[in-house]
């Protein structure tokens, strides 16, 4: 009997280590309306960063949140840089219905996804000044089926950056087509041969789908044919993906291309290195900071060139913070989005990071356009926006595009076999 | 132990069965319930929810679907390749830094085995951020010296080619993994009776002699339990990969962990994701179940006449 208490004792003593130890008292956040209440928000680390002198965004965040609402503390939770494992994070959240995080960073293409799936909390109701206050087209991109899932506060498109002063020293205007790059980077090179002519980002990873995308629309193109099934596989397809490995083949861009995400392509460039770079727009901002960039005053930017059977398209992006319908805080949540929503957050966006934000009147204002001189140079660049393959299962479709793509970049696959195995796939995934 | 089994009041089995309960309710709770749980899993359609209530049951489509993959078994003939590489590489490594541990003099002994276990301290997420910049063919270590010493005209793409990228994987991942083997097979080293060797010495015989002789058929049991849990850990690697190539070039450093990772933490499909981590777990049983079958023979347990 003695025996048999002492093995019982010791099962309750393991399950109660195991199960009973809780955190210390967090249960009590959000009761009362003045009670203190933590909202913790997740997005990568350049939340707390500035490049500009303005402060970073997230303290201007905790200033207005301070200042309207002073029993409210907002904390980062900072995710990785990398898009996909910023959005492994929140799929593990989500999924498992979890608050750690309270509002999080949402990017353009998860929103079909994370709409379907129930995983940002509607704001039609919560709030309804929205309308009001942004470009509905900059509301549109988060919204699913008639439902405002997240508050923009930073847009981006894709686009090319020329080295301005070399094709005025040869001669040559900014491409039109990708053929007139190829050209331009031909000529160029031979006469500079440590330059490089053409560097973009062909790593497996997101950035790859991106300037695919610009590129495959850029010779006439479509995702899907009237019947809905996949179509990059069509000739437009195959020609553009045999493009991108022409400046490959050619030495046009290093063979390390396809290792290099966009970062490492920006640097080349940076760094007067390159002719073309395929970026987004954001970089911008601080390409005249003598401080970051080699290029001062020597460059362009253009929307990407397009065959003359395709469109300039420029693969559109950016985050929304959106509320994590499982928050145990939600009225706070609510908030603290209002605040980020608000005219003085949305500015101290433009200010520290640059445009573009969907504030309507934002870039009226004689500080922000001060802060951003070259701001002119993206109105065009924006009529060349271009949604990357729509699907709620963006994740798994943007995965096989990344290996199939890269196959054929890395010489594992035929351009044709990669496409129609890429088809094939993306079809099973309806 | 009588003592205690005295005042308990248990005879020494049940003493065992004592000891033993606080392993068994760990792996009950970490290890039995969840693969319970994942095989229940991989019977449902479950999408961005694990609430089998809701869900509809499926029965074996999850596993028709893991089939007709051909990636998955793409995939797990790499991982097969990798496997069987790189634990003989480890192998060959793991054995030649111990035996260098019992050649050197005793000062310098823990010096030397503290250094051969810094790779197995370092995590391995880490140690892929590592060899990354050492394999990035602009401004990485080894492209470097092979551009400085004529041995090639251009920097090689280790990470962007499919052969360099598969075996660099496996570099990265024998770096780790020799030293841990070295550790193993170190305690194998330290059982072998000195007087044996001093008796073949007396004898005339060559250090290759007695290695062959003595040390290694000694050694065995430490030798098969050594590769057994090298080549589990192989059969599962997944972070050195995932942090190195991604799985590319293409998909070809793709190994079979990648599958249920991608399926449960990108696409949020859990039963798809659950039939990929019960195939894959399959397999490495299999491998596992092989090697022990070779092992018992070669080892004397207790109660166990020698």
């Amino acid at each position: 009997m003695r025996s048999l208490r002492i093995v019982w004792l010791l099962v309750l003593l393991l399950v109660g280590t195991s199960c009973g130890a809780t955190p210390a008292d967090e249960s009590d956040a959000g009761t009362g309306d003045d009670a203190p209440v933590t909202i913790t928000l997740a997005y990568n680390r350049f939340l707390e960063t500035s490049f500009s002198d303005y402060p970073p965004p997230l303290e201007v965040i905790r200033t207005e949140v301070a200042d309207r609402y002073p029993n409210i503390n907002v904390e980062l939770n900072i995710v990785p840089d990398d898009i996909g494992a910023h959005r492994d994070a929140l799929t593990v959240w989500m999924t498992s219905q979890d608050a750690t995080v309270d509002i999080y960073g949402m990017d353009t293409p998860w929103v079909p996804e994370f709409g379907a799936a129930g995983w940002a909390e509607p704001l039609n109701d919560r709030l309804p000044d929205l309308e009001e206050n942004f470009i509905t087209a900059g509301l549109d991109i988060f919204s699913y089926e008639g439902q405002r899932l997240g508050v923009p506060f930073w847009g981006s498109i894709g686009g090319m950056f020329y080295r301005s002063d070399l094709l005025e020293e040869y001669g040559f205007a900014p491409p039109e087509t990708y053929d007139d790059l190829l050209e331009i980077s031909r000529a160029i090179t031979a006469e500079q041969p440590e330059l490089t002519g053409f560097v973009w980002p062909g790593a497996r990873a997101e950035a790859l789908v991106q300037t695919w995308a610009e590129i495959f629309l850029g010779f006439g193109g479509q995702y899907f044919d009237e019947a809905g099934n996949c179509a990059i596989n069509a000739p437009a397809g195959v020609e553009a993906v045999e493009f991108m490995r022409t400046p490959l083949d050619e030495g046009i861009s290093p063979a390390a291309t396809v290792t290099w995400n966009a970062e490492e392509a920006r640097t080349r460039f940076v760094a007067g290195e390159a002719l073309f770079l395929r970026h987004n727009h954001d970089i911008v901002t601080w390409l005249d900071d003598p401080e970051q960039s080699q290029i001062v005053g020597q460059w362009g930017f253009m929307s990407n060139p397009a065959q003359p059977e395709g469109e300039r398209s420029g693969a559109t992006g950016g985050f929304a913070f959106a509320i994590n319908p499982f928050t145990d805080n939600m009225e706070a949540s609510v908030q603290v989005l209002d605040v980020i929503a608000s005219e003085a957050v949305q500015r101290g966006f433009a200010l520290a990071w640059g445009p573009v934000q969907y504030y309507a009147g934002l870039y009226e204002d004689p500080e922000v356009q001060a802060a951003n001189p070259n701001i002119e140079l993206i109105t065009d660049v924006f009529d060349s926006a271009a949604a990357r393959p729509p699907s709620t299962n963006y994740a798994q479709l943007s995965d096989i595009l990344q290996e199939e793509l890269h196959a054929t970049l890395t010489d594992s696959k035929p351009v044709a076999a990669a496409l129609d195995d890429a088809c094939s796939r993306i079809d099973a995934l309806r | 132990m009588r003592r205690l089994s005295r005042r308990l009041r248990l005879n020494e089995p049940q003493l065992a069965v004592l000891f033993l309960l606080p392993a068994l309710f760990g792996l009950a709770v970490f290890l039995y319930y969840p693969i319970g749980r994942t095989l229940l899993f991989s019977l449902y359609d479950l999408e961005r929810t694990t609430e089998l209530s809701s869900e509809r049951f499926v029965g074996l489509q999850n596993y028709a679907q893991v089939m007709r993959t051909a990636q998955f078994w793409r995939s797990f003939g790499y991982t097969l390749y990798f496997t069987l590489v790189s634990v003989t590489l480890e192998f060959g490594l793991g054995l030649g830094m111990a035996l260098a541990t019992f050649q050197v003099i005793p000062a310098l002994r823990g010096l030397l085995r503290a250094i051969i276990i810094i790779p197995w301290a370092i995590p391995a997420i880490i140690q892929a951020a590592i060899w990354k910049w050492l394999f990035n063919s602009d401004v990485g270590l080894f492209a470097d010296l092979l551009l400085r010493t004529g041995l090639v005209q251009e920097p090689p793409l280790f990470l962007g080619t499919p052969l360099p990228a598969m075996h660099s994987v496996i570099l990265a991942y024998v770096w780790r993994g020799a030293a841990i083997t070295s550790i193993f097979l170190m305690g194998g080293l330290a059982l072998v009776p000195r007087h044996l060797h001093e008796a073949a010495m007396v004898d005339g015989a060559r250090p290759w002699l007695r290695f062959r002789r003595i040390t290694l058929p000694l050694m065995l049991p430490t030798i098969m339990v050594t590769l057994m849990f090298r080549t589990i850990d192989a059969l599962r690697a997944f972070e050195i990969i995932y942090g190195l190539t991604g799985g590319g070039p293409g998909t070809t450093t793709e190994v079979l962990s990648s599958f249920a990772y991608r399926f449960y933490f990108s696409y949020a499909q859990f039963g798809q994701g659950s039939a990929y981590a019960i195939v894959t777990f399959a397999l490495v049983m299999g491998l596992s179940w092989l090697y022990i079958r070779r092992l018992v023979p070669h080892l004397q347990l207790r109660g166990q006449s020698g």
